[in-house]
């Protein structure tokens, strides 16, 4: 990975700029005017944090970044605002009191520095992978060990996992649930229950406000009242039938009689609700729970429940950090469906069945589904599972059952079609080519994937990987 | 053994008239006269008048259908859950659907509020009103009474089940007559062939429910309209403040009715089934109940319907003088009988038992088949019945004459209606001191 080495300043007579020790810190404060660029080649940043609203803002734009140059950047805050909230933790990697931290910090930029020259740049990754290795990355340059989840009233859904929701902003943070459940499952982190919440099954929102309604028109605009039953008239009604308001009694409606003593001559066995709304009278309130974001006023049991972890990086974790999550490790498992570990091994088996009986034809094809992820991000992880496993049903149904398919986490699809040349083969990616493009063109408001196909000969001795990193090359 | 059927068939064949009527003084006189002769003969009538009135019943039902009211059902009931679901769906059947359902638990120790509940949810009823601590029947019915927005109220057990036209049917009386207040439907035994205890009380139904109230209703003197399936003007109840504690509310509110000047109606071919005791022993409890409400409420509660007030009408005077006259005074007189033949002709009692049991079969035979003709909706063929036919006069004759009997003593001596535990003790403490 490309990290910062200038030590020396490219603005020299810049004066927010302060040296020490061929370690250029860089103050940005509200007042001046600044692009993201503008720190490119800054050792790192010192961050005026008595606007709260612009440090909240300037630190979720740098940790946002995609770029490794910004998100990883060492950034310490100056005059923290005192309510620079707990949300913001482990986004920043100290405070600049005076001129004394400067020794303290030049030994956090080098200890960052050191830790980011040991990363790697993998490219074409699943999109769960890609944001994933992103935080793996940012943990591990900071030889932090736990993810933890903070209250944060900044979050949509009232929790926030530092560099995580930063990533995936507003729009797609409840997304970020579903991603740590993926990398727990890929064994990269280790969860430990922290808190059940509950989303806005419409907006994926944490704030809700929760009211009992009526169960007819769903106004919260009620009144209750106790039932009352007086025993020698067997009359049972509201309490309000019996208040008589010019004497203060409770006296019966139907037998006139004075209401004495509670459990004596009478009791009150219920209670009923009135909605002043609609005048429905009942005794089962609804329990609704209105969005505070979007309005949706839902009843809570479609609420949407989510389990939120405090997360510990394992070593695959920082492994992964380092070198990039392997395929394997990002595999997808698809019902009825070849894993691409498995994939590969029939493959090298029917290599050496091809140079074993020298036949003469073995192609491997890809179909790259290059903007495929764009999708993910708009239906989340599940419908994304579903959709892909669809797909490749589609696909098989288009070729022999002899024929191998698979996909792997960088949304490849590869095929193996035995015993046929390759213009009968290109013929038939056409046809799947066509067949993805119509399919999520008509399911999903004229979405355009962009597909590229490419297929290789088999001939030499090359291994199954080399024959996977040239196929891809050419995708 | 042979030697009593030789004598009982040499004394058939020698009894005269004057002999005949010495012996079975009772039965001529009293259960013959009334139960056979009178009722044939109101039946008979009641066919002819439904001929000529065959165009207002049509008139009837086109009124309800012009007007389409809306009717409140009222289901009262403790632990009544597992009924609760096949009763909504027997009443989304009905030809006629303008009913708001309102399903009231009386204290259920069961699933009956989680099943009630549900059932709201899925918008088989209307409304599901839950007490925590149980009231009795007649405060949960004026529970669902309070909350009921119908014209008409239609009082249901949980544990009955109803024919398609049941709910139009009763209602057509309301339309057809003027002045009626309630109208009662006819109810039959769904479980008829569960044991031998619940086909003599099919049979017993179909006599005294079926046939009994049409006879009673024509004659005007219908005292009793059953808690099973009843149909009421609201403004009535409104004005009567609805039920009062039970045991026997359901002939109490009939009674209250008719003291205000209105008519009781009965509806035959409204028709509902409901499961009966199945032992003989269960019988004997709620006969013992149901039999002790006549002292209660006939003799005690109401007895200035027997007396000239400013409120006085010979309708309601009759009808309660046939039932005190019947049920109370010839009940006692059948000991009388006993009596009588135990101890006058002692000489002939083994041969007068077997003979009585004799006529009263072939009686019972024939008034079943003849009345059969009279009742349009059976719930079996009437062959079905003849075989126990001749168990009617033990039933009937001895086991509820007996059961009733006791009931009458227990509550003339004791008041143990008072101390039934079908009513919760703290509304029954307060009837008894105000003698409601």
């Amino acid at each position: 990975m490309q990290v910062l080495k200038k030590m020396t300043p490219i603005h020299p007579l810049d004066s927010d700029v302060i040296e020490f020790e061929k370690l250029n810190f860089k103050k940005i404060n509200v007042n001046k005017v600044w692009h993201i660029e503008q720190l490119i080649g800054y050792d790192a940043i010192i961050l005026d944090a008595s606007n709260l609203e612009f440090a909240r803002y300037f630190i979720n734009m740098m940790r946002s970044h995609h770029n490794s140059e910004y998100y990883l950047k060492p950034l310490f805050i100056y005059k923290p605002h005192p309510l620079l909230d707990i949300d913001l933790q482990h986004m920043y990697d100290g405070e600049y009191k005076s001129e004394k931290d400067l020794p303290e910090m030049k030994q956090v930029v080098w200890d960052i520095f050191l830790k980011t020259t040991e990363l790697e740049d993998v490219l074409s990754l699943s999109y769960e992978a890609q944001i994933i290795k992103r935080v793996l990355n940012y943990f591990y340059t900071r030889s932090i060990n736990e993810i933890n989840c903070n209250k944060s009233t900044s979050s949509n859904y009232g929790y926030v996992y530092p560099i995580l929701n930063a990533i995936l902003k507003e729009d797609g943070e409840s997304k970020g649930l579903d991603l740590l459940e993926w990398a727990e499952q890929e064994g990269l982190i280790a969860g430990k229950f922290h808190e059940r919440i509950y989303l806005c099954n419409k907006c994926s929102g944490g704030f809700l406000s929760f009211r009992e309604v009526c169960p007819s028109c769903h106004s919260s605009d009620s009144n209750t009242e106790d039932l009352v039953h007086h025993f020698p008239c067997a009359y049972i009604g509201p309490m309000s039938d019996f208040e008589d308001q010019y004497k203060n009694e409770l006296n019966c409606p139907k037998c006139n009689k004075n209401l004495r003593h509670i459990g004596v001559d009478y009791d009150k066995p219920s209670v009923i609700h009135h909605c002043n709304q609609c005048k429905a009278d009942f005794q089962d309130l609804l329990v609704h729970a209105k969005c505070i974001c979007c309005s949706a006023d839902t009843e809570v049991q479609f609420l949407i429940p989510k389990k939120l972890k405090k997360y510990e990086i394992m070593k695959k974790g920082k492994l992964a950090a380092i070198s990039g999550i392997l395929a394997s490790e990002s595999q997808k498992s698809i019902p009825n469906m070849l894993r691409f570990d498995t994939f590969k091994i029939m493959l090298q088996h029917e290599i050496d069945k091809v140079k074993y009986y020298k036949e003469p034809v073995l192609l491997l094809s890809g179909l790259s589904l290059h903007n495929l992820y764009e999708l993910q991000q708009r239906i989340g992880r599940h419908a994304y599972d579903k959709l892909i496993q669809d797909l490749l049903t589609e696909v098989k149904n288009l070729l022999r059952s002899i024929d191998l398919v698979s996909m792997d986490n960088d949304d490849t699809i590869f095929i193996t079609i035995l015993d046929t040349d390759i213009h009968k083969t290109n013929s038939i990616l056409s046809q799947i080519k066509a067949l993805i493009t119509s399919l999520i063109y008509d399911n999903f408001r004229q979405f355009e994937i962009n597909i590229k196909v490419a297929s290789i000969d088999i001939t030499t001795d090359n291994n199954i990987e080399d024959y996977i990193a040239l196929l891809k090359k050419q995708l | 053994m042979q030697d009593y059927f030789d004598n009982l068939i040499s004394y058939i064949i020698y009894m005269d008239l004057h002999r005949f009527v010495r012996v079975f003084w009772f039965f001529i006189i009293f259960e013959g006269a009334r139960y056979y002769i009178v009722d044939m003969f109101v039946l008979i009538c009641w066919k002819i008048k439904g001929y000529f009135q065959r165009n207002d019943v049509l008139n009837a039902r086109k009124s309800l259908w012009k007007e389409q009211p809306l009717i409140s059902i009222i289901i009262p009931g403790k632990n009544e859950g597992e009924h609760i679901y096949k009763l909504a769906i027997s009443l989304k059947e009905q030809t006629y659907q303008n009913f708001e359902i309102i399903v009231i638990d009386d204290g259920s120790d069961d699933l009956t509020p989680i099943i009630g509940s549900n059932l709201k949810n899925l918008g088989y009823i209307h409304m599901f009103i839950r007490n925590d601590v149980r009231g009795g029947k007649a405060s949960a019915a004026n529970l669902g009474m309070r909350y009921a927005k119908g014209k008409y109220i239609i009082h249901l057990d949980a544990d009955c089940s109803y024919d398609r036209d049941a709910i139009e049917n009763v209602l057509i009386p309301f339309y057809q007559y003027e002045n009626i207040g309630a109208v009662g439907g006819n109810v039959q035994v769904r479980n008829y062939d569960k044991s031998i205890c619940t086909r003599l009380q099919a049979i017993e139904y179909a006599n005294s429910i079926s046939i009994g109230r049409i006879v009673n209703s024509e004659l005007g003197i219908l005292r009793i309209i059953s808690g099973a399936f009843g149909a009421f003007r609201r403004d009535l109840l409104d004005r009567l403040g609805s039920w009062d504690i039970g045991p026997g509310l359901d002939g109490d509110i009939t009674v209250k009715i008719r003291k205000l000047g209105y008519q009781i109606k009965f509806a035959p071919d409204a028709v509902c089934q409901t499961s009966v005791p199945d032992t003989f022993t269960k019988l004997r409890k709620q006969r013992l109940r149901w039999d002790k409400s006549l002292i209660r409420f006939r003799v005690r509660k109401h007895k200035d319907v027997m007396f000239p007030n400013k409120n006085f009408r010979f309708s309601n005077f009759f009808s309660f003088a046939e039932n005190i006259t019947y049920n109370l005074i010839l009940n006692a007189k059948w000991y009388v009988y006993i009596m009588d033949i135990i101890f006058n002709i002692t000489s002939m009692v083994q041969i007068v038992f077997g003979l009585n049991l004799i006529i009263y079969t072939i009686s019972n035979m024939l008034k079943y088949i003849l009345f059969s003709m009279f009742r349009s909706r059976k719930n079996a063929p009437v062959t079905y019945f003849i075989p126990y036919l001749p168990l009617m006069v033990i039933y009937y004759g001895y086991f509820l004459r007996l059961v009733r009997t006791t009931a009458y003593l227990q509550e003339i001596f004791f008041r143990a209606s008072y101390n039934d535990s079908w009513n919760p003790q703290k509304s029954s403490k307060y009837a008894k001191l105000l003698r409601i």
